[in-house]
């Protein structure tokens, strides 16, 4: 029977995809972010059970099953502090809903977006909404690594240590530190980069600017949502 | 002064230009600014001064702003070459940028310069300083000041090439835009300039009201389109020596839909110089443009509309007057073709010259034809040849003594000899779509698809041999001089074409337009019934264009103003 073999196997775990909207500004509307999770696995292309489903299968006015789990942290500030928004790749998600969130309300508080991609040409995810925001002051900054784009790979951590001496000051100066996005490579190595930044500037110990950070997490100031 | 400047009353761009300190703008930091692959709006005015065009992928713009996307920006970069002659070190650092930096082709303009298309931003200034180190460079190659000056290109078809060759240099150099802005932005130098002395001393903070374009001509040749130049020079060649050159002005294609004021116009030959005048001539019809053109309107701001606005009799007037002396009446010229001639020809120096047919002015590989690759060839290994760009978009391998050598190469590559119709060896067209913003259709991407289906229409009538001028452009702004062709095709919108007829091969008459907004089938069915009398009641000689007047298909253009779209 079809229904008892079914029953036998485990049930799909969901996937979860960070919202990129705000309701303020989209109403009723959620918007996500999906990268497309495509490989070969024995000479035939792969792709991901639930991002191939959306990127390929679902067509518009489809019913999808979807559930809302909080990140209770990983939000704007209440009031407008100062935001360093770091991410690569979908982890560029969140940081769109929140400018969303910040021109639909009008706060026009100290913004610094570091993004990295692919290609300039092709990845620059939401490219003419940056832009826009950006002429109209809702994002103060913005950091670029285009990794294929030129002969020796650049990455957002290459970004983050050539900004290093503003950065820290703006951390210093109180502003909220996020990071979203790949977990396995880009979050250890932004990590990193963070500390020794920290140290450099600082003048700290590795030990004293792992401190440094941890504090910055427990005031809820260094926020993740890496995956 | 700046404020004795009523701006309001003036184009845009006039502001544009005068903030622009001296052609600076805001370059610098639109090329940096990583957030977008474009230039600041106002930039792209003043980079065109710079040669450099921004353009954006119009095959896929509605992609992309479904993907969030800003446009596929990139830059047409437009090499300066006055009277077209590139050494092999040239054309092969071109070949190599083509590759490099841009779309992998080389254009071959009609105005006898090397365009680049498809360079991106981050590219850009690397790509101008790999055309400096090649000794070329872009300045002025657009923007309104004197453009690329043409000059008769085949130096085997005239004892005095070289002298106008020479001459066309000249007039380049004392028409070049003397600001430093081209060195600081693309090459990083900085240039110590006085500031006491005027930075621009022809042009002024505002440069001209529109482009101008200087070209000179050799009869019987025409190749270079003598008329269509706002200013032009016709070598007059007394017993084989260079007596001098009658001066015409006012020519021009450029016009606009809708809009009768505009219109294309021929120059107007107003009399004689002697070789040692031309270059003060040259500048004071500059000086009259620049102080007399409209810079309200700058679709009346060319020469041609000064011109007619005050009367040809207030030009010269107003030239003698600055020069000091009148001109000398003119003397008799004769054209006999504006077209090239192709093949080998050897030139009263014995060195010999190849005039090679190229498609669209493409230099690019394809399947069948490895031209670029067949070029490159022969610039690696034939050292003494030059490589002339040809007002028809053409290429010369010139003054070679190893004739033999590039024959082999072109041969081995199935580049020559090459076997064209007569219809197809006389074809132009400007790039249109996808990249120029202003086109309303295709050209140089369809031409030649077109072009075989009318030579199926000639076959049948057996006039495939039958030399007629064809030119193709994807908007009335007249690039590719369409308004001079024996069968013209003005894009009026994707798929549809008005169709003039009635150019001369001398470039001597305007067309006039015969059927407006055609598609492919009409194009086909409006010509082959004309074909068919053509092949049956042709007078000895008889050209098409002067047939389809004579047998009164349409009248003949006499004046620009009369000319309707
Ligand atoms: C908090 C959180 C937020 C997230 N936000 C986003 C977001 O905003 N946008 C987004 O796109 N994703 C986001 N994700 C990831 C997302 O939930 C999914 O994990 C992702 O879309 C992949 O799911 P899938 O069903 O398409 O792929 P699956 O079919 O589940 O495949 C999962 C992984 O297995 C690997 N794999 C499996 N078999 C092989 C094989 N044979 N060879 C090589 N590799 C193999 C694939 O590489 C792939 O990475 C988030 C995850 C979390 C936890
Ligand atoms: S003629 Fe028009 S379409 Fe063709 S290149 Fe010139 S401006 Fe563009």
């Amino acid at each position: 029977m079809p229904g008892e073999f079914i029953e036998l196997l485990r049930p799909l775990p969901p996937r979860l995809y960070s919202i990129s909207s705000s309701q303020e500004a989209v109403g009723e509307e959620v918007h996500i972010t999906v990268s497309k999770v495509q490989y070969t696995n024995k000479g035939r292309v792969r792709v991901g059970a639930c991002s191939g489903y959306l990127a390929e299968t679902l067509e518009a006015d489809d019913e999808v099953l979807v559930y809302i789990e909080k990140n209770k942290n990983f939000r704007l500030p209440p009031n407008g502090d100062p935001i360093i928004m770091i991410g690569a790749g979908t982890g560029i998600a969140p940081y769109r809903a929140f400018l969303q969130h910040r021109e639909a309300t009008g706060h026009k508080g100290k913004s610094w977006l570091f993004f990295g991609e692919r290609r300039f040409s092709s990845d620059f995810l939401y490219q003419v909404e940056w832009q826009k925001y950006l002429k109209k002051g809702f994002l103060g900054k913005i950091d670029l690594a285009f990794s294929r784009d030129q002969e020796t790979k650049s990455y957002v951590q290459h970004r983050l240590s050539r900004q290093q001496e503003k950065l820290f000051k703006w951390m210093n100066d109180g502003a909220y530190l996020y990071l979203c996005g790949d977990k396995k490579k880009m979050a250890v190595d932004v990590e990193k980069t963070l500390l020794e930044i920290i140290s450099k500037q600082g003048g700290m110990t590795s030990e004293k600017a792992k401190e440094y950070l941890h504090r910055l997490k427990k005031e809820k100031r260094y926020l993740t949502e890496v995956y | 002064m700046n404020n004795q400047i009523d701006w309001s009353k003036l184009s845009k761009l006039e502001k544009i230009k005068h903030d622009s300190n001296y052609l600076r703008g805001t370059l610098t930091e639109s090329l940096e600014d990583p957030v977008t692959g474009a230039i600041a709006e106002d930039d792209t005015q003043i980079s065109k001064f710079h040669g450099i065009y921004q353009q954006h992928d119009r095959d896929i713009e509605k992609e992309r702003k479904r993907q969030k996307l800003e446009p596929a920006f990139s830059f047409l970069i437009r090499v300066r070459l006055p009277g077209g002659i590139a050494t092999p070190d040239q054309w092969l650092q071109m070949d190599k940028l083509a590759d490099k930096y841009a779309n992998g082709t080389l254009k071959l303009t009609t105005r006898q310069a090397f365009q680049l298309h498809g360079v991106i931003k981050r590219n850009l200034k690397t790509t101008i300083q790999g055309i400096n180190e090649a000794l070329l460079d872009t300045i002025a190659a657009c923007g309104d000041v004197n453009r690329n000056v043409m000059s008769h290109a085949n130096p085997a078809e005239s004892v005095i090439h070289e002298q106008v060759y020479q001459l066309a240099g000249e007039l380049s150099a004392r028409l070049t835009p003397q600001t430093p802005a081209y060195h600081e932005i693309w090459l990083n130098k900085q240039l110590v300039v006085s500031t006491k002395e005027e930075i621009e001393p022809v042009y002024g903070r505002r440069y001209l009201p529109r482009k101008f374009k200087i070209g000179i001509a050799i009869p019987p040749y025409n190749d270079i389109d003598v008329f269509s130049q706002d200013l032009g020079f016709i070598a007059i060649e007394e017993n084989g020596r260079l007596a001098g050159y009658n001066v015409t002005v006012g020519g021009g294609m450029g016009s606009t839909f809708g809009n009768p004021d505009t219109y294309p116009r021929l120059g107007d030959v107003i009399g004689f110089c002697r070789p040692g005048q031309v270059l003060e001539v040259a500048e004071k019809i500059v000086l009259i443009q620049k102080d007399y053109g409209n810079r309200q309107d700058r679709k009346r701001a060319r020469l041609k509309y000064t011109i007619d606005t005050n009367g040809l009799e207030w030009f010269k007037y107003e030239l003698n007057n600055r020069l000091g002396y009148e001109l000398s009446p003119a003397r008799k010229f004769k054209f006999i073709r504006n077209g090239d001639r192709y093949g080998w020809k050897q030139g009263p120096n014995g060195k010999w010259s190849l005039n090679l047919f190229v498609e669209g002015g493409r230099v690019k590989d394809t399947e069948t034809l490895p031209l670029k690759t067949a070029i490159r060839e022969v610039a690696g290994k034939v050292d003494d040849a030059r490589f002339i760009l040809t007002g028809n978009q053409n290429l010369i391998i010139a003054n070679t003594q190893q004739k033999e050598k590039v024959a082999r190469i072109l041969k081995k590559h199935g580049v020559w000899p090459a076997s064209l119709s007569g219809l197809r060896k006389n074809s132009i067209a400007c790039v249109a779509l996808n990249t120029c913003g202003l086109a309303f259709a295709e050209a140089e991407r369809y031409l030649p698809d077109l072009i075989g289906k009318i030579e199926t229409i000639l076959k049948e009538y057996d006039l495939l041999k039958e030399e007629i001028v064809i030119r193709m452009t994807g908007c009335p702004n007249g690039c590719g001089r369409p308004y001079l062709a024996e069968i013209g095709l003005i894009g009026k919108s994707i798929g549809h074409y008005n169709l003039y007829l009635g150019g001369n091969k001398q470039g001597t008459r305007l067309n006039a337009l015969y059927r407006e907004t055609l598609t492919e089938q009409e194009i086909l069915d409006t010509l082959k019934p004309i074909f068919a009398d053509f092949a049956l009641n042709k007078a000895k000689n008889e050209s098409f264009g002067d047939f389809v007047i004579r047998r009164q298909y349409i009248s003949a253009t006499e004046h620009g103003r009369d000319f309707r779209h």
